[in-house]
């Protein structure tokens, strides 16, 4: 046997026990975690300590949405300084698990955390996580609050534990189409460029309603697959039926992808450009000051808005952090501190207790005067209509928009279709 | 549907067509020459892109860019191919693409670490900033550059293989590698060297892409996706097949985003599909009997 | 020099065996999937990671039937874990359907969707194969959202009332709890773990291992390879759209991801990973694979990289996946102690 035989012989060998050693690795990482539940502070998530009053975070902090599911886990990280570290003589901890935004990674951290004795949920980022989490948390009996877009969440799918703070489909269209109509006569003829998501669809129903109510002419619609990168077709049949208004209906990176493309083809000399459903801060910047300017985007949350509940998380973030917040940021700051002022206002962590408190709370918000409705829990807040300033008027990188209107729409109350599933049940 | 849209819309179908077919020529050239399937091509694209974000940073013009950051991907695949990829020539398609998949992995996931996983853009120079009238439509004058260079490239490339010795060991080595290396040519040099090739010109279409549409770690994915259909379609190992099959594919594309635009993106796969199957052994012969 | 064979796979040892070993070898069988389901139930960190464990374990056994055995790389593996999840789900939501009843109809569904898919897919061979199998499962991702009004769209389907096991409208026990969907998942595994073995050590068996060392061989024997092809199929289908079933029972609602390229590159990874040597790799693949990925992601986001390192590795060093690592570190250890009783007896 030659010298090469025998060292390949030693190293499958080795191979062998290393393949052996990561079998066992689980198994002793699971007798560890037995032992490992009295230093939550200790790692990145640490374990759930039934003692303190822990708010667990089921934000996907790597896969696709990373940066935004990081956006919400840093926001929310503030929560607990907001309240000096102790409510009702215990202390406030966050644990996070990195779910991906994979629903079966989320069902199975609410079960691990509720049985730990976790009941404060934070996160959800995409519709279907959000839902699945929000049906989970329920039957649990915790409190889930969330920023997800679905309309669904506080529709037809609402849950007494599930809370939503972000604005939905139709307050977005009303605060953005409807006000660019009525602000300006001459934006008569609109064309859409959808994505096929029941969430976009969704959007083009509510922006059709208006269209009807206000006699606009809908000029054109283009609805496209999910993995589009290529937008340019699209562009090129709204450019043929020479609208006033391109109204873009889809979102996050597609969206980001569909403006950057259209102002490539000079779309901004013969149309205005609407975004309906604009990330925030994170997007803005993305997109730069020379795309943007003259852009009109609708955004659930700005950091230069006047207003108590803003002017705190904003210097708090600014401080911790050095820069200022984002949407994603304010929503995960807010959901963790409606559920900790519902445990206050309680006087109790018992999760039943902390919802009949949240229903109909009025509070000081990130945009000013914000209220529960108790009878779907959909946070009602502002809604804002941004346009993108030149250059020369920017005051800093990040006065990248100014806002024009901004109001609190919401869907009636007999038209969510909501019924809400008991707590437990 | 108006005539102008029309144009508008096979013009743009030409100028990812030919995206694509830069793309797809370096992964069929692999395919035909090494017998190896490289799952990690795509991965190769972005990694182009990101090479010439890097550079444009630290103030490197866009037209030095477009050359040294595929030259640098060209230089990594020289080395990967040599260090690692090259024990896999030898095993059955299954190996090497679980292989370069791990390879697709990983590269992804490094841009990741050094870059993040947000989307990004490359800035298009300022010079070609600006927009032309084509007809009736307006039209970016960078994607009218980018294709007249892809267009340029594909003809040179074509005179790289069919009028140069190097291109004439291509091909023989395509047609039989031993045949070629007991003539006394290095079959492995030429081996790297395709492979290197390839990869530049992934890297390349990854530059021109940047400036055009979004792009992140996991965009690989579906510019290997991509290239597959394509070379399916026009046939492994074949220059004019990956030439025609890209622009077919590209327009295939544009008209469906017209006609079924909630199709847009599967209908490659259904042409795939129908193409394997039309192309299968059992199909044939039937037709050969009829 | 540069031809590639197929019979680079690792292949599964030859094991009809006389009709004399074959119950003692069934008993083996049996236990080890027993033992190890026990083992997992007690050692995981939660029954609810345990279940998603076996889920998965007994997709990779599907695919492992066409990969490991038939010699065939399926991409498109998700598309019948999908369809199953999918009908599973439909039936819950709308023919309130019991536990047992939705999983026979994800069965059933993922055998018919599997031989119409198969049917095709089998008209080609080697990369051409490969390339049908993801062209279907790209086009299976996409019909989720042409669908959204069946499917539910990008929000998973929804509204699933209670699980509860029982037969025909009476409810024997219900399924509320990790620890009773548990005990469902894992009587499933075992049931197709000791199916598959006799499968594999049937003669059926052994046509899809002479098809996978060389089809045209087999062919000129007189085996119609095409058929056993296809049967391993609709195998391979109904138990990877068992595993989707379960998987909408378990999550109680179905994501539009169960039916996405990342489901099927998953299973193919884990079936890789664990070993395409035996049925007991199977489980292996899907233990460590998502036992690993709960506790590296929490440590470190790009844990992802170990997977590649991973895969690479085992193409290049270890092509038995961890069985075949096991398979070395025992025979080693049989030589060690050969050597030694040699050498006893020697002096």
């Amino acid at each position: 046997m030659n010298q090469s035989s025998i060292d390949r012989r030693m190293f499958l060998r080795s191979l062998g026990i290393a393949g052996a050693a990561v079998t066992a690795a689980p198994l002793l990482y699971a007798c560890a975690k037995e032992d490992a539940g009295q230093n939550p502070g200790a790692g990145q998530s640490g374990a759930v300590d039934a003692d303190a009053l822990t708010l667990v975070s089921l934000y996907g902090t790597s896969g696709l949405q990373a940066e935004l599911g990081q956006e919400g886990l840093d926001g929310l990280r503030l929560v607990p300084e907001a309240f000096g570290g102790t409510l009702l003589d215990r202390p406030v901890e966050i644990v996070a698990y990195d779910t991906q935004e994979a629903i079966d990674e989320a069902v199975r951290r609410v079960r691990e955390s509720t049985e730990a004795g976790a009941k404060f949920f934070v996160g959800g980022l995409l519709s279907s996580t959000a839902l699945a989490i929000g049906e989970e948390v329920n039957k649990s009996g915790g409190v889930f609050v969330t920023a997800a877009g679905a309309d669904e969440l506080t529709g037809s799918e609402c849950q007494e534990a599930l809370f939503r703070w972000s604005v939905a489909t139709h307050g977005a269209i009303q605060e953005t189409v409807l006000r660019m109509i009525e602000s300006d006569s001459s934006r008569k003829r609109w064309y859409t460029i959808t994505p096929d998501y029941v969430f976009g669809q969704a959007l083009l129903d509510n922006a059709k309603q208006v269209f009807a109510e206000r006699g606009i002419e809908h000029v054109g619609n283009s609805l496209h697959g999910l993995d589009a990168t290529e937008f340019s077709g699209y562009i090129n049949n709204a450019v043929a039926k020479k609208p006033d208004v391109l109204c873009i209906l889809n979102f996050g990176a597609q969206s980001t992808t569909t403006i950057q493309q259209a102002v490539a083809f000079g779309v901004k000399n013969d149309m205005e450009i609407l975004l309906a459903w604009s990330g925030g801060l994170s997007q803005f910047r993305a997109l730069g000051p020379e795309t943007l300017e003259g852009i009109y985007a609708g955004a659930q949350y700005w950091h230069t808005v006047d207003a108590p509940g803003n002017s705190e998380f904003v210097d708090m973030f600014r401080e911790k952090y050095d820069k200022n917040p984002s949407y994603s940021h304010a929503a995960g700051y807010i959901s963790g501190k409606l559920i900790l002022d519902g445990v206050r206002a309680a006087g109790s962590a018992d999760p039943a207790a902390v919802v009949q408190e949240l229903e109909g709370m009025k509070y000081d918000g990130p945009t000013g005067e914000e209220t529960i409705r108790a009878e779907d829990h959909q946070v009602i807040k502002d809604y804002y209509l941004m346009k993108g300033k030149t250059a020369s008027d920017m005051e800093d990188d990040d006065d990248l928009m100014e806002i024009l209107s901004s109001g609190q729409s919401v869907t009636a109350v007999d038209q969510t279709g909501c019924k809400l599933v008991p707590l437990g049940g | 549907m108006s005539s102008e849209l029309l144009l508008s819309q096979l013009v743009n179908g030409l100028g990812n067509g030919l995206i694509y077919f830069v793309i797809a020529v370096g992964f069929t050239l692999v395919f035909g020459l090494m017998n190896f399937v490289n799952f990690a091509h795509g991965a190769f694209v972005v990694l182009g892109a990101y090479f010439a974000f890097e550079l444009l940073e630290r103030e490197v013009s866009f037209w030095a860019a477009l050359v040294i950051a595929p030259l640098l991907v060209g230089a990594v695949a020289v080395v990967v191919e040599r260090l690692l990829l090259r024990r896999l020539y030898r095993m059955a398609h299954t190996y090497q693409i679980v292989a370069t998949i791990g390879l697709a992995i990983g590269i992804q996931e490094v841009c990741t670490l050094i870059w993040g996983p947000n989307q990004f853009t490359l800035p298009a120079p300022e010079s070609l900033s600006t927009t032309i009238e084509i007809g009736a439509t307006t039209y970016p004058l960078y994607r009218v550059f980018v294709v007249v260079l892809t267009a340029t490239l594909a003809l040179g490339l074509w005179l790289l293989l069919e009028r140069t010795r190097f291109g004439a060991m291509l091909r023989a080595g395509s047609e039989d590698a031993d045949m070629v290396s007991c003539l006394g040519i290095n079959i492995y040099l030429l081996f790297s060297l395709t492979f290197g090739g390839a990869a530049f010109l992934a890297a390349l279409a990854g530059v021109l892409s940047g400036p055009m549409r979004g792009l992140s770690p996991t965009s690989g994915d579906s510019f290997l996706a991509l290239a597959v259909v394509v070379i399916v379609v026009g046939g492994i190992g074949s220059y004019v097949g990956a030439l025609v099959a890209a622009l077919m594919v590209a327009e295939v594309q544009s008209l469906a985003i017209v006609f079924a635009p909630a199709f847009g993106e599967v209908v490659i796969y259904a042409l795939m599909a129908v193409v394997l199957l039309i192309k299968s052994d059992f199909i044939v012969g039937r037709l050969a009997r009829a | 020099m540069l031809e590639a064979t197929s019979k680079d796979v690792q292949a599964p040892a030859g094991a009809t065996g006389s009709d004399a070993e074959r119950p003692a070898r069934m008993r083996w069988a049996i236990v080890a999937a027993v033992v190890s389901v026990a083992a997992l139930a007690l050692l995981s960190p939660s029954y609810s990671l345990a279940s998603t464990v076996l889920i998965y374990a007994i997709a990779v056994l599907g695919c492992n039937l066409l990969l490991g055995y038939t010699g065939l790389l399926p991409f498109g593996q998700g598309v019948f874990f999908g369809v199953g999840a999918y009908a599973a789900g439909l039936s819950f939501v709308h023919l309130e359907f019991q536990v047992p009843a939705g999983l026979a109809i994800a069965m059933l569904v993922g055998m018919v969707v599997a031989a119409a898919v198969g049917s095709l897919c089998i008209l080609q061979r080697g990369v051409s194969f490969v390339m049908l199998t993801f062209a279907f499962a790209m086009m299976f991702g996409h019909l989720v959202y042409v669908f959204s009004d069946i499917t539910g769209g990008e929000n998973g389907l929804r509204g699933f009332p209670g699980m509860s096991f029982g037969f025909f409208g009476s409810r024997l026990m219900a399924l509320n709890t990790s620890q009773a969907m548990l005990g469902v998942i894992a009587v499933c595994f075992v049931a197709v773990y000791i199916l598959l073995t006799r499968v594999v050590r049937s003669r059926f068996g052994a046509t899809l291992m002479a098809i996978r060392e060389n089809e045209d061989r087999a062919a000129a024997i007189g085996y119609n390879t095409t058929l056993f092809k296809l049967m391993a199929f609709v195998l391979s289908g109904l138990v990877t759209g068992l595993a989707g079933g379960l998987y909408a029972m378990h999550l109680g609602t179905v994501p539009d991801t169960a039916l996405q390229l990342d489901i099927s590159v998953t299973i193919l990874i884990m079936t890789i990973l664990g070993g395409t040597g035996s049925l007991y790799g199977s489980f292996l693949g899907a233990v460590v694979y998502l036992l690993l990925t709960d506790y590296l992601s929490q440590v470190w986001d790009r844990w992802q990289i170990l997977l590649a390192i991973a895969l690479i590795a085992i193409v290049l060093f270890l092509r038995g996946g961890l069985w075949g690592a096991i398979e070395i570190a025992r025979s080693e250890i049989g030589h060690r102690a050969g050597r030694r009783r040699r050498r006893g007896a020697g002096q």
